[in-house]
């Protein structure tokens, strides 16, 4: 479960990024962040993953109080949550194979246990035949696919999604969505997906918290993009 | 720790893995190193040859006492044992006016020959003292003695060439202070540089939750290994650049007063002192670089 009480977060140089935000996520949500740019989305996903500690309020994440956590304990709490970027960051001189696996050996599983795990998260994200290619090899949904599969390898609980579609045609897209909603059923994961696709918002309905200049103005249960007046 | 020793291996793999993918990189920083420890090799030559000479012009500085030639072995045996009995004096040898005269005729050639007969040589002392600093203050006392007709030693030219020698010793180590200062520097520039072209590495390390410790171990390793290779050029100079000068001079310099220090084990020290700081060095210099990128903000 993600909870957020009274959080705010105000930069350095005097941004006020988030303003007094509450929110609750239940465990195995798919919620979509929207908002227009500068209207404090990827603060809130900083604020989620540890990056940034909020000015006041608390978040809570699996009953862990991200701002409170001591700096060495961060990598630690990020076993628990898996990160989609926009620009996919997967490491260009591993393979797709080692890229996924590469997670898992941070963590120190074993190596009988990655080859099996990495196996199944192919699987998962259709990328089977491609366990031995570089990133450069994939059009740009199957590197989609792969961090995806990266990201939840080691079962987290939450999975962060930043525009996790924003350098894909929509056709793409819809693959990625459909690979989401996958993992969301089959893996039980929290998704927190921030976006500015308004289509791909209208056609999979799922819960829409649309942030404003650091406000929630919107928290729609039934979905569908916001359309200003 | 268990994990630190369990993960050694993949970590010495990929830190070789990284210095061969960075091999651009790799070479820069191996011939900065390269640059330092070989100053710094120099350095160390000088000031430990500096020492052995040092060493070698103190062990002969002996005072030589001449004995009044009025005073009877009775005198001559007490003046020994009182003499032996001051602070500083390690040794009191006793050189006939024979002997003496022996000496001579042996360094100075037969024409002494003729002062057979006539022996105007004194009965002497040959005093060693403990410390070469001493020396002026026991001759001082040893003139005091009756008995004594005169002590001497090389005198002030001598203590001059101790101190500067003892000059050259204490900069030349500040000197090999100051480069290890600067190798450092460089290592840990040329490692931080290696470091931000590894950005995206260490940002994906960090969000699948790499804890400080796994991410830094291979880069230390990789500063451990630029400092060895480093070393190597520095050594191989200094072993054939000594060894060439030591055998073209016989193992003197200029005079025989001033004996190189031997090949072995000089030569094997200076191996080990160039490995061991260009390593310590190298882990010193990824450490920091890796400390200063990781420290979190937030």
């Amino acid at each position: 479960m993600i909870r957020l009480e009274n959080v705010s977060k105000e930069y350095k140089n005097g941004v006020h990024a988030l303003r007094d935000i509450n929110l609750t996520i239940e465990d195995g949500e798919f919620v979509y962040i929207i908002g227009p740019t500068g209207s404090g989305k990827s603060t809130l996903i900083k604020l989620l993953d540890g990056e940034e500690i909020p000015n006041s309020g608390t978040v809570m994440v699996e009953n862990i109080n991200v701002g409170k956590l001591k700096h060495s304990k961060v990598p630690v709490y990020r076993r628990n949550i898996g990160v989609v970027f926009q620009d996919f960051r997967l490491l260009p001189r591993m393979t797709i194979f080692e890229n996924i696996a590469f997670a898992l050996e941070v963590i120190g599983m074993k190596k009988v246990d990655i080859r099996r795990r990495v196996r199944e998260v192919l699987e998962l994200v259709s990328l089977q035949d491609k366990a031995k290619a570089f990133p450069d090899e994939l059009s740009g949904g199957q590197q989609q696919r792969a961090t995806i599969g990266r990201a939840i390898a080691n079962h987290p609980k939450v999975l962060i999604a930043d525009e996790p579609t924003g350098n894909l045609d929509p056709q793409m897209s819809a693959e990625i969505m459909d690979l989401l909603e996958k993992i969301n059923e089959v893996e039980h994961a929290t998704i927190v997906m921030v976006t500015h696709d308004s289509t791909i918002v209208d056609r999979f309905k799922k819960r829409t918290i649309c942030l404003e200049e650091g406000y929630v103005i919107a928290d729609i249960m039934k979905g569908g993009y916001l359309k200003h007046e | 720790m268990i994990e630190f020793v369990k993960y050694l291996p993949k970590h010495v793999l990929s830190a070789l893995k990284g210095l061969q993918r960075h091999m651009a990189m790799t070479i820069s920083s191996v011939s900065a190193v390269s640059v330092t420890l070989l100053l710094m090799a120099l350095f160390f030559v000088i000031a430990g040859n500096v020492e052995n000479f040092t060493q070698h012009v103190e062990g002969d500085l002996k005072i030589h006492v001449a004995i009044d030639s009025i005073a009877n072995q009775d005198a001559i045996t007490a003046m020994e044992k009182e003499i032996a009995k001051m602070q500083d004096v390690a040794a009191v040898h006793f050189s006939s006016k024979e002997e003496e005269l022996d000496a001579l005729i042996k360094e100075s050639g037969s024409v002494f020959q003729r002062y057979k007969d006539k022996n105007p040589m004194p009965n002497v002392f040959i005093v060693e003292v403990k410390e070469a600093s001493k020396i002026p203050s026991v001759t001082k006392a040893l003139n005091a003695i009756d008995g004594i007709e005169k002590a001497e030693y090389g005198g002030e030219s001598i203590q001059h060439m101790i101190d500067t020698f003892s000059f050259i010793r204490s900069s030349g180590f500040i000197f090999v202070l100051a480069l290890s200062l600067i190798a450092l520097f460089l290592i840990t520039n040329t490692i931080k540089m290696t470091i931000y072209t590894r950005n995206t590495e260490l940002s994906i390390m960090r969000f699948v939750g790499a804890n400080n410790a796994y991410i830094k171990t291979p880069f230390m390793m990789e500063g451990m290994c630029i400092g060895i290779l480093g070393a190597i050029l520095p050594i191989a100079l200094m072993c054939i650049g000594y060894s060439t000068l030591y055998h073209m001079l016989n193992g003197y310099f200029l005079s025989s007063m001033f004996v190189m220090q031997p090949l072995y084990p000089f030569l094997l020290q200076l191996s080990a002192v160039l490995v061991g700081s260009g390593a310590l060095v190298g882990v010193a210099g990824s450490f920091l670089a890796t400390t200063k990128y990781l420290r979190w903000r937030r």
